[in-house]
């Protein structure tokens, strides 16, 4: 990784415990460009396109919340969504780059209360 | 689905007309097809529009029928177009049937898809999202769910921004 991604911090949060069948917000922040490919740089010259095109969140290893992503997000890339939880729970998340190359990851844990 | 290109026409112009004429009245023409026809048609203005029309073609959305349980929202004016907060909830579904994808559009967009979001049971019902768009401009930003019963639903909210915000 480069100096540059070092500040691309990936945050997913999660309450720390639920009860059985409460629904539950799970909030995730990626600290990204979302550069679109289409503006200039002071100098006149294009940036180049930098996009997360893909995140995904697993609960014990199942997919729950999906996005496909095109350069119309804003950053940072913020998604937010509300999961029903029935059992202890690991929740993962990732994020894809263009080109697949570069991805990010972060996890929660949510207890039974 | 209706379409805004207009197809050149001989109704304007007798064969005499000019070239600059000519185009004149094809462009005129093609501006009032954009507007929904016209004069006694202006009612008919699709609530949809073609660029957004072709992006949910192509996901097979087409049949998407406005609906009030989807619910989209978002501030009424946006100040800033490059971070715009996008709400989209779901509920009163039916037992079992949960949101199975959904798909945010803004036509004026230079890409009007804006993302398309997957869900399972655990999320899908009752759902809600939230999420931050770019707006390039005032618009009317479009809804459609699929849902695992394989209904199709849509939902729109006009929003005025304040500042664009596209990045290009």
């Amino acid at each position: 990784m480069s100096e540059e991604d070092y500040e691309i911090k990936p945050r997913l949060r999660a309450p720390k415990t639920a009860a059985p069948g409460e629904r539950v917000t799970i909030r995730s922040l990626l600290m990204h460009p979302m550069e679109s490919g289409r503006r200039k740089d002071l100098e006149g010259r294009d940036i180049p396109r930098r996009i997360i095109y893909g995140a995904r969140f697993t609960a014990n290893g199942e997919e729950v919340f999906a996005a496909e992503l095109s350069p119309m997000n804003a950053s940072p890339l913020y998604l937010e969504f509300d999961l029903t939880i029935q059992e202890p729970t690991t929740l993962e998340a990732e994020w894809i780059e263009d080109g697949d190359e570069r991805r990010w990851t972060a996890s929660a844990r949510i207890e039974l209360a | 689905m209706l379409r805004t290109s207009s197809p050149p026409t001989d109704r304007l112009g007798g064969g005499r007309a000019t070239r600059r004429e000519a185009l004149g009245g094809a462009l005129a023409l093609g501006a009032l097809a954009a507007f929904g026809g016209g004069g006694a048609q202006a009612e008919e203005t699709p609530r949809i529009g073609p660029a957004t029309a072709e992006a949910l073609a192509a996901r097979g959305w087409s049949e998407a029928a406005f609906d009030p349980r989807l619910s989209l929202t978002l501030p009424e004016v946006v100040e800033n177009g490059a971070n715009a907060p996008v709400d989209l909830a779901m509920s009163d579904l039916p037992e079992g049937v949960f949101v199975k994808r959904l798909g945010l559009y803004a036509e004026a967009n230079f890409t009007p898809e804006i993302a398309v979001y997957r869900f399972g049971p655990a999320t899908g019902a009752p759902m809600r999202i939230s999420a931050r768009a770019r707006l390039a401009e005032s618009q009317t930003v479009l809804a459609v769910a699929e849902l695992s019963d394989g209904s199709l639903l849509a939902a729109d909210f006009p929003v005025k921004v304040a500042i664009g915000g596209c990045a290009g």
